[in-house]
C-alpha cells in the first residue's frame, strides 16, 4: 500500500481540535483524513505494529459520510470527520475483537461497544484496530515499538494506541485501563491519556480483564482533544450497570481557566521511590511551573499508597480468573506463561485474599480521600510513572543496587488510582537524557474531570512539551515521500 | 483421612488443581506452588493496613466527598 502522506501535513491535522478546524474550514476533507490515516498506519506497519486491523472500506464510508454531513451544514461535534482507532479488547462491529491472544476466534463482532456506537455516533471515523498486550495484562504490548525509540517498549496493556497517537497516525485512540493501561502508554509514548472516574465511560461490549478496576478512556495528542474525547464517550448505559447517570458536563468549557487558585497536592513517598533521577527533575520542574501559573502547591504523604501493589493484584488475580477460566481450563496452552501464572492463582487463591484485598482497595481509597478533604485539594500531582520506556528485552529496572520488575515499577504508581476510582490525567512533562517521554499525572476527585483536564491544559500550555514528534511520525512519511 | 492427607505440598497443589479442572501439561503443579507462596505472603503484607472492622465497597463513592457536579457538601467552599 503507497503512502499518501498529503493530508498528514495539513497544520495540526493531528490534534483533534486542529482537525476539527481544518474540516471547518474546507482545507481538508474527512476522506483525505482518513486516507492519510490508513496510509501512515500502513506505512508504519513495519516499525510500529500499533494495528491489528484495519477498516479502508468502513472508514471511507463513514468519511464521506461525515463530509456530506459538514456540506450541509450539520455539526455532531469536535470529533465529526476525524479518524480514530479502537483498541483491540473492544467490540467493533464487522471486525474481530482478538485481545491479542490466539485463543480468540477471528469472528468478526456482530455489534459495536457501547462507547464505538457513541463515536460514530458522534461521526468520528474509525479507521482500525490497535494492538494491545495479550488480554490486556501486561505493560510490554509486544510487537509494538515506541516511536521514540524503536527498540524500547511503547508499555500496555493499551500500547498500540499510544503508539499510533504519538505516531501521528490518528488524534485519538480508545484504551483499557486495569492498573494504568492508558495512562502507561501515554507517559511512555508522549501522549495524553484520560482514565475518567470509575463508570463515567460504559464498558459495554469490551472484554474484561477486572471487572471491579477496567476503565476505558482515550489517549490524543492534546489535553483538549482529551476532553473533547470524553464528552462523547462519557454517560450513562443500560447495557452497563456501573455506567454512571451523572450529568456529563462541557469538559472543553474550563480548559482555559488556568489554575490561579486551585490547591493541588504534590505527592512524595510510597509509591513514588524509587524513581529515575530525571523523573523526579521533571516532576519537581512541573509542580513549579504549576505554582508559579498561580496554584497553591501542597506537599502531601499517603503511605497507605504503599500497599497499593498487593491490593491490585490481589483483586486482578481472582477477578480475571473468573472472566477467564473456561479459556483457562480449555486452551491454557494459548495463554502467555505469565499471564496463566496469575489467572491459576487467581483460581487457587482462597477467596479470604480476594476479600483482605477489597477490604484494602477501601482503605486506600479513603487515605485518598482524606488527604483531598483534610488538605482542601483540587488535585493531585505525581508523576505518571517512575521510569521512562524499558528497552523491549529488559524484565527489571535498576534503581542503584536494587532491581524492580518492570510491570510492577509501572504499575505501582498508576493502580492506586484503578483502586480509587479517582479520574487521573497523564500529560507530557518533559524528557530524559535520552529522548524518552516523562509523563505528569494528574489526580481530581470522583467525577471531577473537569478539573483534572484544567490543571492539564494549563500545565500543556507552558510545558509545549507536546510539541515534540518522535522521530517515528506520519510526517516523516511525507517528509520521505 | 481426606484425600491428600501426608502428601507433600506440590501433590496438594496438583490435587486442588485438578479439581479445579488445571490439570495439564502446561501448569506445571511445582510452579504453581511456588507462585501461589509468593501470592500469598504478598497478601499478607496487606494485615498491617487492616482492622477486623475494615470495610468493602470499594466503588460506592463517599457522597460527601467534593465532586465536580456540585453534589455533596463540599469543605474547599
Amino acid at each position: 500500500m503507497t503512502a499518501t502522506p498529503e493530508a498528514t501535513t495539513i497544520p495540526g491535522a493531528a490534534t483533534i481540535p486542529g482537525a476539527a478546524a481544518a474540516l471547518r474550514s474546507g482545507r481538508t476533507t474527512s476522506r483525505e483524513l482518513a486516507e492519510a490515516s490508513l496510509a501512515a498506519a500502513t506505512a508504519l506497519d513495519g516499525e510500529l505494529a500499533a494495528f491489528v486491523a484495519l477498516d479502508p472500506d468502513g472508514a471511507l464510508e463513514a468519511a464521506d459520510a461525515a463530509d456530506e454531513a459538514i456540506e450541509a451544514g450539520r455539526d455532531l461535534g469536535p470529533l465529526m470527520g476525524v479518524p480514530v482507532a479502537i483498541k483491540d479488547i473492544v467490540d467493533v462491529a464487522g471486525l474481530p475483537t482478538r485481545c491479542g491472544s490466539p485463543a480468540y476466534p477471528a469472528t468478526p463482532a456482530a455489534t459495536d461497544a457501547t462507547l464505538v456506537r457513541r463515536l460514530r455516533q458522534s461521526g468520528a471515523v474509525i479507521v482500525g484496530k490497535t494492538t494491545t498486550h495479550e488480554l490486556a495484562c501486561g505493560v510490554y504490548s509486544p510487537p509494538v515499538s515506541n516511536p521514540w525509540d524503536l527498540g524500547r517498549i511503547p508499555g500496555g496493556s493499551s500500547g498500540g494506541s499510544g503508539a499510533a497517537v504519538a505516531a501521528g497516525i490518528v488524534p485519538m485512540a480508545i484504551g483499557s485501563d486495569t492498573g494504568g493501561s492508558i495512562r502507561i502508554p501515554a507517559s511512555l509514548c508522549g501522549t495524553v491519556g484520560l482514565k475518567a472516574t470509575y463508570g463515567r465511560v460504559s464498558r459495554a461490549g469490551v472484554a474484561a480483564l477486572a471487572w471491579s478496576l477496567d476503565h476505558l478512556g482515550p489517549l490524543t495528542a492534546t489535553v483538549a482533544g482529551s476532553a473533547a474525547a470524553l464528552e462523547v464517550l462519557a454517560g450513562p448505559d443500560p447495557l452497563d450497570p456501573s455506567a454512571s447517570a451523572r450529568p456529563v458536563p462541557q469538559y472543553s468549557r474550563s480548559l482555559d481557566r488556568g489554575v490561579d487558585g486551585l490547591r493541588i497536592g504534590v505527592l512524595s513517598g510510597a509509591p513514588l521511590e524509587p524513581m529515575q533521577p530525571d523523573v523526579a527533575e521533571a516532576f519537581a520542574g512541573a509542580a513549579d511551573l504549576l505554582g508559579r501559573q498561580g496554584a497553591a502547591m501542597v506537599g502531601v504523604e499517603v503511605p497507605e499508597l504503599e500497599h497499593g501493589l498487593a491490593a491490585e493484584f490481589g483483586i486482578v488475580a481472582p477477578e480475571a480468573a473468573a472472566y477467564h477460566r473456561e479459556l483457562l481450563r480449555s486452551r491454557p496452552d494459548q495463554i502467555d506463561p505469565g499471564i496463566r501464572a496469575l489467572l491459576v492463582a487467581g483460581l487457587m487463591m482462597e477467596p479470604e485474599h480476594y476479600f483482605k484485598a477489597l477490604q484494602a482497595r477501601r482503605a486506600i481509597a479513603d487515605a485518598l480521600r482524606s488527604v483531598f478533604v483534610h488538605n482542601r485539594l483540587d488535585a493531585l500531582l505525581t508523576p505518571t510513572l517512575p521510569a521512562t520506556a524499558a528497552p523491549k528485552d529488559a524484565e527489571d529496572f535498576w534503581f542503584g543496587d536494587s532491581a524492580e520488575p518492570v510491570t510492577l515499577a509501572y504499575v505501582r504508581t498508576t493502580g492506586p488510582f484503578n483502586l480509587s476510582g479517582l479520574p487521573a490525567l497523564s500529560v507530557p512533562a518533559g524528557f530524559d537524557r535520552d529522548g524518552l517521554p516523562i509523563g505528569l499525572q494528574i489526580a481530581a476527585p470522583p467525577f471531577d474531570e473537569e478539573t483534572a483536564l484544567r490543571v492539564g491544559a494549563s500545565f500543556e500550555s507552558t510545558a509545549a512539551v507536546s510539541e515534540r514528534r518522535p522521530p517515528t511520525h506520519a510526517a516523516g512519511i511525507a517528509a520521505d515521500g | 483421612m481426606s484425600k491428600g492427607s501426608g502428601l507433600d505440598p506440590v501433590a496438594l497443589v496438583a490435587i486442588r488443581m485438578e479439581g479445579l479442572g488445571l490439570d495439564c501439561e502446561v501448569i506445571d503443579p511445582a510452579a504453581t506452588r511456588a507462585d501461589l507462596t509468593d501470592r500469598i505472603a504478598q497478601s499478607a503484607t496487606l494485615d498491617g493496613l487492616l482492622s477486623p472492622s475494615s470495610g468493602l465497597d470499594p466503588t460506592a463513592f463517599d457522597p460527601s466527598w467534593p465532586t465536580g457536579d456540585g453534589a455533596g457538601d463540599d469543605p474547599r467552599a
